[in-house]
């Protein structure tokens, strides 16, 4: 996405959303096709697994019904990190 | 065409560490930044340069002569105002005001999800839907995308906005799919 964004010859100013070819994404990319951008990777291939240790999801708190997961429904100015247990993968050189 | 100098701001963040690489390849000299001493070993065509986002001066330094930047730096969380003010407010401001001065070609930011983060999941939404941050992080990442489109509308400024939904290894429910429930 990111060598999509600097290659494209046309842009202006626009917008596109960054995830992969997931089978339950739920934004449209549509009008961002003259990007270019076509991701292949699916997230569904983790979801049994993920699924499996999941307790439970209670729809009705908006921090499992909003795009914005977890900051959707934390308290203006705590962390919203802190609760979604990413892996500090950061690539040592 | 291959850039001559791409900028790449949040060198030392986690995405920004698998971004080095593969940007010092589509230019000839990759200008990474961030705030802290080093970043370890650069890669062919990398140079370090330490800067603060919340500093013009600093970003009018790094950005001279660039053709693009890709600016990924910024507190990455949700935090108090006060403390989320300097990176990713004044840092926004801070990057499109150098590239401008400076006549970069273009902006290409790490926005978030988090912009329009309180629109339900099982509403299929396009990139045109209104702005709806739920914290005061996504509320920043709304005036940048803002401050892109000022810049581009007044002064012709091209910028592209990633709203990045996840990125990382999936160890949670939120980064799978919106229908799970």
């Amino acid at each position: 996405m990111w060598q999509r964004s600097i290659e494209t010859p046309v842009t202006g100013f626009s917008v596109v959303y960054g995830l992969s070819n997931n089978d339950c994404a739920p934004v449209d990319n549509a009008e961002a096709s003259f990007l270019g951008y076509r991701p292949t990777d699916n997230a569904e291939q983790f979801a049994e697994a993920i699924v499996a240790e999941t307790a439970p999801i209670d729809s009705q708190d908006p921090g499992n019904m909003c795009h914005g997961g977890p900051f959707a429904s934390v308290e203006l100015g705590n962390s919203g990190v802190a609760t979604m247990n990413i892996i500090d993968d950061t690539k040592k050189t | 065409m291959k850039l001559k100098k791409l900028v790449l701001t949040g060198a030392a963040g986690r995405l920004g560490s698998y971004l080095r690489e593969p940007l010092s390849k589509m230019c000839d000299a990759l200008v990474s930044t961030d705030i802290v001493d080093d970043i370890g070993t650069p890669y062919d065509g990398e140079t370090y340069v330490k800067g603060d986002l919340a500093s013009l001066e600093d970003m009018m330094r790094v950005l001279e002569g660039a053709d693009m930047v890709v600016h990924m730096g910024a507190y990455a969380d949700e935090g108090p105002f006060e403390k989320l003010l300097g990176p990713n407010f004044l840092g926004a401001y801070n990057i499109w005001e150098a590239a401008y001065q400076h006549g970069l070609k273009r902006v290409v930011y790490g926005s978030s999800i988090h912009a329009i983060g309180m629109h339900p999941k099982n509403e299929f939404i396009d990139i045109g839907v209104r702005h709806r941050p739920g914290t005061c992080y996504g509320l920043i990442k709304c005036f940048a995308e803002d401050l892109g489109a000022m810049y581009w509308d007044k002064r012709g400024l091209k910028s592209v906005h990633m709203r990045i939904l996840s990125c990382a290894q999936v160890t949670n429910a939120h980064a799978l799919s919106p229908t799970m429930t």
